[in-house]
This record gives structure tokens, C-alpha cells and sequence, in this order.
């Protein structure tokens, strides 16, 4: 396999030339769109959002109540987000392991998890659980974090094993040749890049999680929109509040977003140096 | 004394027969250059060498341990066989430095400022030790290929193999390579190198093997191979490439 000659970037791309807009484009269009949704949904019109029925929702009370359900979802997301890296890693490595004992169990888990539903996922680990009181968390809450760290773990598995397999053979090779065990290898030199690799679609992973955290509601978790519903039932004003809703799962995912961001600038790029690939084009162009 | 021998090693890919009853023993010290056409054979049986591609028969022993047979100590051996690749595989993630005292830190478990002294010495050796923060992707070819010698050099191996380390190379490049290779030569490194640059086979190799669809076709010294080559297909060859 020959790379190809990378195509030319333009000038105005180059680090230090000027202001880079744009990773901002794409949070700030969401913004824009936001903005302009209680129009679309016909602010002031009949049947639509009315501004005076903003006014409960930005009471302290109603904020705080609120606010709770934003850090049940956040902590809850996080835990499993956590969790589930280093299960998904073992899962790659075990599904692109030789050993079939090893192999065999890594690909029924993956395909298997992957191909339910979450929310049967969450009952299942809701009744699972029992009736039994738990230290530190409520059953409802565990359930959730189990339910979603085996569903990412095994989606992710996926993504890492893609990352694992499009790095260059070279890299094993390089690794092997200077002596390292296959752990030191993939901790060391294939896994790292893996991850860098794959990191969008990791962090695309990571905010579906945020926002399934609200299946929760199912099994009576009194998370972020659940515990909108209650307060529209109070102030009769479920438009208004379902928006403010959106806004907090969208900073939490926005926050995540630039996280991804920041990593990504940091990280080293691949390409032969332009005038090997263009010779080895050139060689293989005969 | 060898330090290595292929005896009688074959290989298959498949029904692909690409190695054929290989015969060669390297001694200690020497430079053995290894030539022939594209597909012959030679980067399998370089690879074949720190079993980075197994064989199916035969022998090979290198520093007395016996590469073919599975049960060998390998990655203890590895750490003293140097391999330099025709694409360099730096590590994109690691600066050339950090390049450089991975193994040494990881695999040999050398301390953190020894590591870092002597990376920083191979680099001086190597010619560009102001490189040492650069990443891969911000280093030339040329360059890239420099730090990869240094990063096989500081596993202080006993072997080093080449397999076409400059073919990738614009021709400005490939002489600042050339000169590290033969200074290592210089100094009495055993080396076997996959090489078409006749200039630094006439110069520094021991000997020459000419290899062909797997066989190896002829052993000669350069001077031998260049003015009185024994073969018919060697002839061929060598009037192809000096030709260029
Ligand atoms: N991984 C592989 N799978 C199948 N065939 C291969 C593989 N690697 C090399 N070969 C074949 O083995 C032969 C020898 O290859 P190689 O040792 O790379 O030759 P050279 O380095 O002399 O160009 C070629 O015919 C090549 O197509
Ligand atoms: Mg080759």
C-alpha cells in the first residue's frame, strides 16, 4: 500500500496565520438555531412558547430543581463514560485477539450488547438489581450506569478495534523489532494512536450517553427531563421548559465537544514527510 | 565466527514458494549488502532474520539463538537486532527523541536521564541533534530516517538490519543517510543491508548476495560481482541497474 500525496491545503489553514473560526462554526450555528426555536415554534402566537411563561422557570427554586437533575445526568454519564474506556479497550483487544477462547467471548459480547435497545438494557439491570438498599447510590441511578457503561463498552469496542486496525503495519513492526512484548506495544505505541485516531467518534459516543441518561425516566430516576416534566406540570408551560431543558443537555454536550477539541489540536499527524509520498507516487505511477 | 546462518530456510505464502532453500552466514563485523530484483526475496529474508516474518523450514541462528524454533527467546533477541525500515514507522505520537528512549526505557528498563543522554549523543552521531522535540510529521525524510538508525542504535544492538532505508528518498537525502550507515560500519557494526546503491555496496560490503525468485543466485565481493559477475541472470541485473 502506497500513501497518496496529501492534496494541497490552502494557505489561509496554517497555523499563526489568523483567527481560527472554525471549530466554533459549528457550536455557535446550534446556538443561533436554538435561539431562533421559540420562534420557529411560534413565540407569542397562539399555541405556541410565550416569554411570560419563561418567568417560573428562572425562579431559584425551580433552577435548583433542575440543576439536580443536570448533575444526576452529568455524574451518571460520567461514571459510565469512565467505566466503559477501559471495558471497551479490553474488548477491542480481545476481538483482534488470536485465541479463540479470548476472540470468541469478545465478539458474542459486542454483537450481542450492540443490539439491544439501552431501555432493555436498563429494565433488565433495574429488576437485576433487586430489591436490596445500596450504599452511595439509589438502584435506579446503578442501573442506568450499568446499563449504559456495557452498551458503550461494547459499542466502543468497536470503534478503538477500527482505530487499532488502520494504523500502518509498520508501527507493529517497528515496535516488535525493538524488542516489546505485545502489552508494552499496545500500551505504548498502538493504543495511543488508536485513540487519538477515533477520538471524535469516541466523544460522539460519549453524548449519546449524555442524553440516554434520560431513559432513565423509565425506571422512575427523577433525572434532568424527567424532572422537567414535573415542573411544566406545575407551571403548565411544557414548551418553555423542554427548551431550557435542551439548553442544559446542550452545554453539557457543547462542554464535552470542545474537551474533544482541545485533545484533537494536540495531537501529531501521520503523513510521510510531502517529498517520500510524492516520490513513492511518483515510483509506484512508474 | 558467524553471528548469523540461514540454513537450507523456505518459505511460503500460501502456495507462493518466495524463499528457497536460503543459505547465508553473516560474521561478525561484516557488512553483507543483499541485491536483486523487486519481489526476489530480499525483505523476506532480512524480516526472516528477527522473525518478523516466520519461516516454515529451516534454520536460523543468530547470536546462538534459534530464531525458528518458536519456543526461542525473541524479544530478548530482538533487543540486540537493529532494524531500519525502507518507511522509517518513527512513532508519529513521540517526539525523535522520545523515539529514541522508548525501548530503551520500556523494554530495557534504563533510567529516564540515561536514556535521555544518550538519545541526545545518538543524535549528535547521527547529525541533527537539534531535532531532538521535533515530531516525525515536522522532519524530512532524510531526517526521519537519521533518528530511526538512532532509535534502533540505542538498544546498543549487536546486528543491524537495513532493508532499503534510502530507496524512499530523494537523492539530496539519501547521502545523509548513506554517511551514518557507513560510519556505523566503520566502526565494526555487523550489518546486512537491502540496498540498489552500488556506490555504498563497493565501498563498505564484505560481501555481496544476489538474490533472485527466492534462490540466492550468487555470494561475491563487490569486487568480484561488479567485474566479473558468475551468472547470467546476475549480469543481467547489474547492467540494468548501472546503467541508471
Ligand atoms: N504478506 C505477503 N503475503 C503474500 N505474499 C507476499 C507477502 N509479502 C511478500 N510476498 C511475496 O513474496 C515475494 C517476496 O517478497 P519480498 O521479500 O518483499 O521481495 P523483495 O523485498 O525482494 O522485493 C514476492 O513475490 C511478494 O509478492
Ligand atoms: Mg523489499
Amino acid at each position: 500500500m502506497i500513501p497518496r500525496p496529501p492534496t494541497s491545503r490552502p494557505e489561509w489553514r496554517l497555523p499563526g496565520r489568523s483567527v481560527n473560526w472554525e471549530p466554533w462554526l459549528a457550536p455557535v450555528g446550534v446556538a443561533l438555531l436554538l435561539l431562533m426555536l421559540p420562534f420557529v415554534f411560534g413565540l407569542g402566537r397562539e399555541g405556541g412558547m410565550e416569554l411570560a411563561n419563561f418567568e417560573p422557570l428562572f425562579r431559584l427554586s425551580t433552577l435548583q430543581f433542575l440543576a439536580f437533575g443536570l448533575v444526576w445526568t452529568v455524574s451518571v454519564a460520567l461514571v459510565a463514560i469512565l467505566v466503559s474506556l477501559p471495558l471497551a479497550t479490553l474488548f477491542a483487544l480481545g476481538r483482534l485477539s488470536g485465541r479463540g477462547f479470548i476472540r470468541w467471548p469478545s465478539i458474542a459480547y459486542i454483537e450481542g450488547i450492540r443490539s439491544l435497545p439501552v431501555l432493555l438494557l436498563i429494565f433488565y439491570m433495574f429488576f437485576r438489581l433487586g430489591s436490596g438498599q445500596l450504599p452511595f447510590v439509589s438502584k435506579d441511578a446503578l442501573a442506568v450506569i450499568i446499563a449504559l457503561t456495557l452498551y458503550t463498552a461494547a459499542v466502543n469496542a468497536e470503534v478503538i478495534r477500527a482505530g487499532i486496525v488502520s494504523l500502518p503495519k509498520g508501527q507493529f513492526e517497528a515496535a516488535q523489532a525493538l524488542g516489546m512484548t505485545y502489552p508494552r506495544m499496545m500500551q505504548s505505541v498502538i493504543l495511543p494512536q488508536s485513540f487519538r485516531r477515533v477520538l471524535p467518534t469516541l466523544i460522539a459516543q460519549f453524548t449519546t450517553v449524555v442524553k440516554d441518561t434520560s431513559l432513565g425516566a423509565i425506571i422512575g430516576t427523577v433525572e434532568l427531563a424527567q424532572r422537567g416534566r414535573i415542573v411544566f406540570q406545575g407551571f403548565r408551560n411544557p414548551l418553555e421548559t423542554y427548551f431550557v431543558v435542551a439548553i442544559m443537555y446542550f452545554v453539557v454536550n457543547f462542554i464535552l465537544g470542545r474537551i474533544s477539541l482541545r485533545i484533537q489540536r494536540r495531537r501529531k499527524t501521520t503523513p510521510l514527510p510531502r517529498e517520500v509520498q510524492e516520490k513513492l507516487f511518483a515510483d509506484e505511477m512508474g | 565466527m558467524p553471528i548469523i546462518e540461514l540454513k537450507a530456510v523456505n518459505k511460503w505464502y500460501g502456495d507462493h514458494h518466495v524463499l528457497k532453500d536460503i543459505d547465508l552466514t553473516v560474521d561478525e563485523g561484516e557488512v553483507v549488502v543483499i541485491l536483486g530484483p523487486s519481489g526476489s526475496g530480499k525483505s523476506t529474508t532480512i524480516r526472516s532474520i528477527n522473525r518478523l516474518e516466520p519461516i516454515q523450514k529451516g534454520e536460523i541462528w543468530v547470536d546462538g539463538v534459534p530464531v525458528h524454533d518458536p519456543k526461542a527467546p525473541i524479544n530478548k533477541l530482538r533487543q540486540e537486532v537493529g532494524m531500519v525500515f525502507q518507511l522509517f514507522n518513527l512513532f508519529p505520537h513521540l517526539t525523535a527523541l522520545e523515539n529514541i528512549t522508548l525501548a530503551p526505557i520500556k523494554v530495557k528498563h534504563m533510567s529516564r536521564g540515561e536514556a535521555e543522554q544518550r538519545a541526545r549523543e545518538l543524535l549528535v552521531t547521527v547529525g541533527i541533534p537539534e531535532k531532538a522535540d521535533a515530531y516525525p510529521a515536522q522532519l524530512s525524510g532524510g531526517q526521519q530516517q537519521r533518528v530511526a538508525i538512532a532509535r534502533a542504535l540505542a538498544m546498543q544492538p549487536k546486528i543491524m538490519l537495513f532493508d532499503e532505508p534510502t530507496s524512499a528518498l530523494d537523492p539530496e537525502m539519501i547521502k545523509e543517510v548513506l554517511d551514518v550507515m557507513v560510519a556505523l560500519a566503520g566502526k565494526g557494526m555487523t550489518m546486512v543491508v537491502v540496498t540498489h546503491e552500488m556506490g555504498f555496496a563497493r565501498n563498505v560490503a564484505n560481501r555481496m548476495v544476489f538474490m533472485d525468485d527466492g534462490q540466492i543466485v550468487e555470494v561475491a565481493t563487490p569486487a568480484q560481482l561488479f567485474s566479473n559477475p558468475q551468472h547470467e541472470r546476475t549480469k543481467q541485473f547489474l547492467n540494468n541497474i548501472l546503467k541508471h
